[in-house]
């Protein structure tokens, strides 16, 4: 074992250079900063996460003032459910929900409903057939009030058809 | 032992200072493990500072159940130097004629010195076996920490250590007769 000691004494001559002895630490301390720099900071989840959360608040508040069309559109939509399941209300409405009528079910299209309204509202004109004119004022009276062109376009339409129906009604029973 | 102990625990915190304490505790040993494997004073150099840099960046995750700090450094030092004799070795293919003229005459004065003759003795042995002799006998370090240097277990290390003696012994009894 004398012989390892022998070893180990000229194992350990070895010359430490004068670089690392006076510059080393300070070279080294210098590289310890340069890889904290601000881009690892940023990344480092205790800086990144509040970043995160400050961009995701920024866009829902964007989205709240943008109209549909817009591609914010659905992110307002789907804050505004959020919201309204958290709280357990319905604190806004969208663009689409302020013109929905309130006994519209919501999910369903307001003109599908209106025409669906009328259809049950207006029997086909061979179930009743002297009652139609009185019945089409009324319904005239009804229906207008509520002001909506698709409405009246209908009601126009259906009228049209009715009168051009009574006309051939008419020169059927003339002919006869 | 405390007092390393307690300077590790800030280290981990991000104290530089701490850090620059045990950069100072360990360079010499560091360099000196360095220097007797990759034979060349810078290479020896900047893998002794790549080693206290990695270590930086490992050291949150550091655990003292894992081993002491000081195998920790060495076993980073052990891997760079692999690394750096590899990357050697594709330059050597590469560069073929010109290996022996890119050596400089410094490094040429310092192998004829110092560790000339350890490493004379040792170049018999396989790597593993000059690591366990230079870990084990040079720089002091356990049984354990050797272990986790070299990544064998302690008891292959034993029966390692003792085939290695005996081999050792022959050679340098033919060496001094």
């Amino acid at each position: 074992m004398n012989d390892l000691e022998q070893l180990k004494k000229e194992y350990l001559k070895t010359e430490i250079p004068l670089y690392l002895t006076t510059n080393g630490w300070y070279d080294l301390k210098q590289k310890l900063n340069q890889q904290e720099s601000i881009i690892d900071k940023l990344f480092k989840p205790i800086f990144f996460a509040p970043v995160l959360i400050a961009a995701f608040l920024l866009v829902v508040i964007v989205s709240m003032f943008t109209k549909p069309g817009s591609w914010l559109y659905p992110v307002k939509v789907l804050s505004n459910q959020a919201i309204a399941e958290l709280s357990g209300k319905h604190i806004g409405k969208t663009e689409g929900a302020k013109d929905q009528d309130p006994e519209i079910p919501t999910g369903q299209n307001p003109d599908l409903h209106s025409i669906n309204q009328l259809n049950q509202q207006s029997p086909s004109p061979e179930a009743t057939s002297e009652p139609k004119k009185e019945d089409r004022s009324q319904k005239e009276e009804k229906q207008n009030p509520k002001n909506n062109w698709f409405e009246n376009l209908f009601f126009h339409l259906e009228n049209r058809n009715h009168d051009r129906g009574d006309l051939q009604e008419n020169n059927h029973q003339k002919k006869q | 032992m405390d007092e390393l102990n307690e300077l590790i625990q800030k280290a981990q915190k991000g104290d530089q200072e701490a850090y620059g304490q045990i950069y100072r505790i360990f360079y010499r040993r560091i360099f000196r493990y360095c220097q007797f494997n990759t034979n060349n004073k810078n290479a020896a150099q900047d893998i002794c500072q790549e080693t206290f840099l990695k270590a930086w960046k490992a050291l949150p995750k550091f655990q003292k159940k894992g081993g002491s700090l000081q195998a920790y450094l060495f076993k980073i030092a052990r891997n760079l130097i692999i690394d750096a004799s590899r990357k050697k070795k594709e330059e050597r293919l590469e560069n073929y004629q010109n290996v022996e003229s890119d050596v400089d005459f410094e490094e040429q004065l310092e192998r004829k010195q110092n560790v000339a003759n350890v490493r004379n003795v040792l170049k018999t042995l396989d790597d593993v076996e000059k690591q366990i002799i230079v870990l084990r006998y040079f720089e002091d370090l356990s049984q354990r920490e050797v272990a986790t240097v070299i990544g064998i277990k302690e008891g292959n290390l034993r029966v390692r250590t003792h085939r290695i003696l005996k081999k050792l012994k022959i050679k340098l009894e033919e060496k001094y007769e």
